[in-house]
């Protein structure tokens, strides 16, 4: 009696115990099936094809089904590029390639670039069948290594007819319980700081991350949760919705404590940059770094009670144009121009900001004439920085 | 007066609201000085923006001193009829959290600290961190600064009508047309500090998200949840990455568009299962507040009041409200379009193909497949942890106990409101323009924070409703032992 009582009071606990950690085991199992299918969703797969190639030696178009290529250059070679955000090498070694019209007489080979040497490229000769297609696995290349921040094909020899790169294809390896563990968890250690982005939405780990941790946490909950189902069958009367209440809990504090070392690299990213500064201090220790000494230097210029002010710039919705806006408030300003205002707009009195580059914009200094396209304006020049930008007063008449 | 004003610009309205609510509950019920405190700070800032509008209506300076007085002399008031009372008390004493289980009282603590560690932490990115996001230096804090070195309410306008009138004193923003609150909340505690400042005009977000959580706490306990179940939701609530990021980078209004309407939902709920007036009162505040907040709080607003005819309503009388609703859209349609004039606000167009409303902007309405984007900004991106999974599944769950057991007024409400959220954004990002937000990922968090403090006491109360023994203890009283006679 009391081993029954015992087992009944325990097996709750021991249920829920197989369920969490079973859960764990199956979600392993379950992502390393999904890896070793090669499934783009979750295996490492980078695939350049039509769009995602350039011509960058040699004559030819590019089209949808990849890039023409008509002639070489004169020294006979032609390149074509793939567009590619930087990855890992050892996460990509499986290359498959398809050419079309290639002879026996022409070479083909990979180029490639590495982070810790963009400038200089490594080479690898391919060879291709009867149909152009190839492949080749670079694992034990041992020049494939590192982080490859470009890619490519080579082509030497004359052509008689055009040929086609249809595709340049990376693959990941079949995956090791090493490479699946690392794989798992580099989605769980990686944090950037605060961005532009940051304010609309939070990436949860690394861009290319296989593995993101909300859905491998969403994944065990699942998991874990129907195994406990399984053991504890609610249609037998275990009806209670704490274990998978204390299942999604553990979830959620598993992505917040993640969530909470993402907080704590990015202060530390804040007290470094910021603590113990006051307002314009911040300024200048922060990304307006180079802009506010510029700006500053101008505000010094104006008049005290707040001036209207043309801020001009090539984009004018822009992070610059926009900052400096900010720093010359409470001066009326606005950013929104690429262009010289017309009379209506302007009256003698207001100010230029011209932050540069503003192709086309030309000050007459004996004159104190400033124009911009069909629009000209008697300026007095306030202030230039040769390299930022230059303040102008608009003067009255023409 | 540098922080000494700041302190005494945040903490004197936000002392006087909170006591001016505590006055509003004779008894000491569990989660009354949490829900005082942190309706008390929501309400008295929206109250100084009102007062600060009314100076620049009036063509007054900003009376800061006037007006900390007049705070000042509110919390006295407060503090005296407080004194007259029985002994103010909680339903939170000590002798609650003692006859909890020790387990319990040890998750407590540690759930405690993880979120003061949380709050600390987000306190400091606010204290060090330069005002930061793209709308805050573009649009909310630019108000706010040129009122602050100006000390008046200067009139922003549209770039068009700027560049149109070159003598004219008007500044400009991109977002002219926006309500002025967010930048009034920014401006007062500057006024406070004496002058422009990043660090004082962000302080309020960091208040903001306090009195989300003490509200929420607060309400919880009342609502009848245990201290644990009501912190563990709780945390939940304040984990949710999008909102610490809209905490430390302070200077956007959709955190406390999300405060305003979470509250305003709660209170609504809790009016609409007990009848308590007072709650009725803080609901009906916080919607009204709402459009003056975002240009969709106006839209939020109307949810609020769908959910109120879902909580009056029933059976025949619902099914009469949705039937009247559906012939009036169907002639509209088959009409080809209504416009209405509405009175200071502008017209407003509706057609079958779109929606034009003052203030809101136009809508077009075709179909886009929007649902990978939605998808992966809401289940795979990190800005919600868990949230979207488990707020599928309450909904599911939900209506399968409403199709099994009915619901009560409060649990209508509740549901129409989550359902008609969700039927919102639906709307929003895949039959409007809106849709670049969702593949931009821009908007669409940001939208559905709005709600997720409504959410998340939402499921609060479906988890407290699934076990019948759980009563709510608005009436429950300490022992009789620490209840004063009151004085003759």
């Amino acid at each position: 009696m009391e081993i029954r009582s015992s087992i009944r009071l325990w097996r709750p606990v021991a249920s829920f115990l197989i369920a969490v950690f079973g859960g764990a085991l199956l979600v392993m199992l379950t992502l390393w099936l999904l890896y070793r299918s090669g499934d783009p969703l979750v295996a490492p797969h980078l695939m350049l094809t039509g769009a995602d190639l350039q011509l960058t030696a040699g004559a030819g178009e590019e089209t949808a089904e990849g890039v023409s290529i008509r002639q070489p250059e004169a020294n006979g070679v032609a390149i074509v590029q793939g567009a590619m955000r930087p990855l890992e090498a050892a996460q990509y070694c499986r290359l498959s390639w398809q050419v079309d019209g290639l002879k026996p007489d022409q070479q083909v080979g990979l180029i490639w670039s590495t982070a810790d040497n963009p400038r200089r490229i490594r080479e690898q000769a391919l060879s291709f069948d009867q149909d152009g297609e190839g492949r080749l696995d670079l694992h034990d290349e041992p020049k494939w290594t590192g982080q490859i921040v470009a890619i490519g094909l080579v082509i030497k020899g004359a052509l008689q007819e055009p040929i086609l790169v249809r595709s340049l294809t990376l693959q990941s390896p079949p995956p090791t319980f090493t490479m699946l563990l690392n794989a798992l968890t580099s989605g769980w250690t990686e944090a950037d700081g605060w961005t532009g982005r940051s304010i609309n939405f939070d990436d949860g780990g690394p861009r290319d991350a296989s593995f993101r941790p909300v859905v491998i946490t969403a994944l065990w909950a699942a998991l874990a949760g129907l195994l406990y189902a399984l053991l504890n069958p609610p249609w037998r009367g275990h009806r209670s919705l704490a274990p998978y209440a204390v299942i999604l809990v553990i979830g959620w504090l598993a992505l917040d404590l993640r969530w909470q070392w993402v907080l704590g690299q990015r202060l530390v990213q804040t007290q470094a940059l910021y603590a113990g500064l006051d307002d314009e201090a911040r300024q200048l220790a922060g990304p307006d770094r180079r802009l506010y000494p510029f700006v500053r230097e101008v505000r010094q210029r104006l008049p005290a009670k707040p001036a209207r002010i043309f801020i001009l710039s090539e984009d004018p919705n822009g992070y610059v144009s926009g900052r400096a806006r900010y720093h010359l408030l409470p001066h009326n300003a606005y950013a929104g121009l690429s262009v010289l205002p017309d009379a209506k707009q302007a009256h003698p009195g207001d100010y230029v900001l011209v932050l540069e580059p503003l192709p086309g914009l030309d000050y007459d200094r004996e004159r104190h004439l400033l124009s911009l396209k069909a629009v000209q304006w008697p300026a007095d020049l306030v202030y230039a920085e040769p390299g930022r930008g230059a303040l102008f007063l608009l003067r009255r008449g023409f | 007066m540098g922080w000494f004003g700041v302190a005494l610009a945040l903490g004197l309205p936000w002392l006087a609201g909170a006591l001016w609510l505590r006055l509003l509950w004779r008894e000491p019920v569990a989660g009354v000085w949490p829900l005082a405190l942190g309706y008390g700070y929501l309400l008295s800032l929206l109250g100084v923006t009102l007062l600060l509008r009314g100076f620049g209506m009036a063509g007054l300076p900003f009376a800061l001193f006037a007006t900390l007085l007049l705070f000042a002399l509110l919390a006295a008031m407060a503090v005296q009829r407080l004194r007259q009372r029985v002994r103010i008390g909680t339903g939170d004493n000590p002798g609650v959290f003692r006859r909890l289980p020790v387990w319990q009282q040890i998750l407590f603590a540690l759930l405690l600290l993880w979120l003061g560690a949380r709050l600390l932490g987000l306190a400091l990115e606010v204290w060090w961190e330069p005002l930061f996001p793209w709308d805050a230096w573009t649009t909310w804090a630019v108000r706010a600064r040129v009122w602050s070195e100006l000390q008046q309410l200067a009139p922003f306008v549209s770039a068009q009508d700027w560049l149109a009138d070159p003598g004219a004193s008007a500044y400009t923003i991109a977002a002219s047309s926006y309500p002025e609150t967010v930048s009034l909340l920014a401006l007062w505690p500057t006024l406070g500090y004496g002058g422009w400042n990043e660090t004082a005009a962000n302080l309020p977000w960091l208040g903001c998200a306090l009195a989300l959580g003490l509200g929420f706490y607060g309400q919880a306990r009342l609502w009848g949840a245990s201290p644990l179940t009501s912190l563990v939701l709780l945390w939940l609530l304040l984990s949710l990455p999008l909102l610490n990021t809209h905490v430390a980078l302070a200077g956007y209004a959709d955190l406390w568009l999300a405060t305003t309407l979470g509250l305003a939902l709660i209170a609504l709920l809790h009016w609409a299962r007990d009848g308590d007036w007072r709650q009725g009162l803080l609901a009906l505040v916080l919607a009204l507040a709402c459009p003056l907040i975002k240009q969709e709080g106006l839209v939020w607003l109307l949810l609020l009041l769908a959910a109120l005819f879902a909580a009056r309503l029933s059976g025949r009388g619902l099914l009469w409200l949705v039937s009247a609703a559906a012939v009036i859209l169907l002639a509209i349609g088959l009409r080809g379009g209504l416009t209405v004039e509405i009175p200071v606000l502008g017209a407003l167009h509706l057609a079958p193909n779109l929606i034009e409303a003052p203030g809101l902007g136009r809508f077009e309405f075709s179909y886009h497949d929007t649902w990978e984007p939605v998808a992966r900004n809401l289940f795979v991106y990190g800005s919600w942890h868990l949230f979207a999974y488990l707020l599928t599944a309450a909904v599911v769950w939900s209506l399968i106990e409403t199709v099994r057991q009915g619901a009560a007024p409060w649990q209508r409400a509740g549901l129409t409101f989550v359902l008609g959220s969700l039927l919102a954004l639906f709307v929003l990002f895949f039959l409007t323009n809106a849709h670049l937000w969702a593949a931009q990922s821009t908007s669409i968090n940001r939208l559905l924070l709005h709600f997720a403090p409504a959410f998340v006491f939402w499921m609060l109360t479906l988890w407290a409703g699934r076990d019948a023994a759980v009563k709510p203890t608005a009436h429950s009283f300490p022992p009789s032992a620490d209840i004063n006679p009151s004085p003759p």
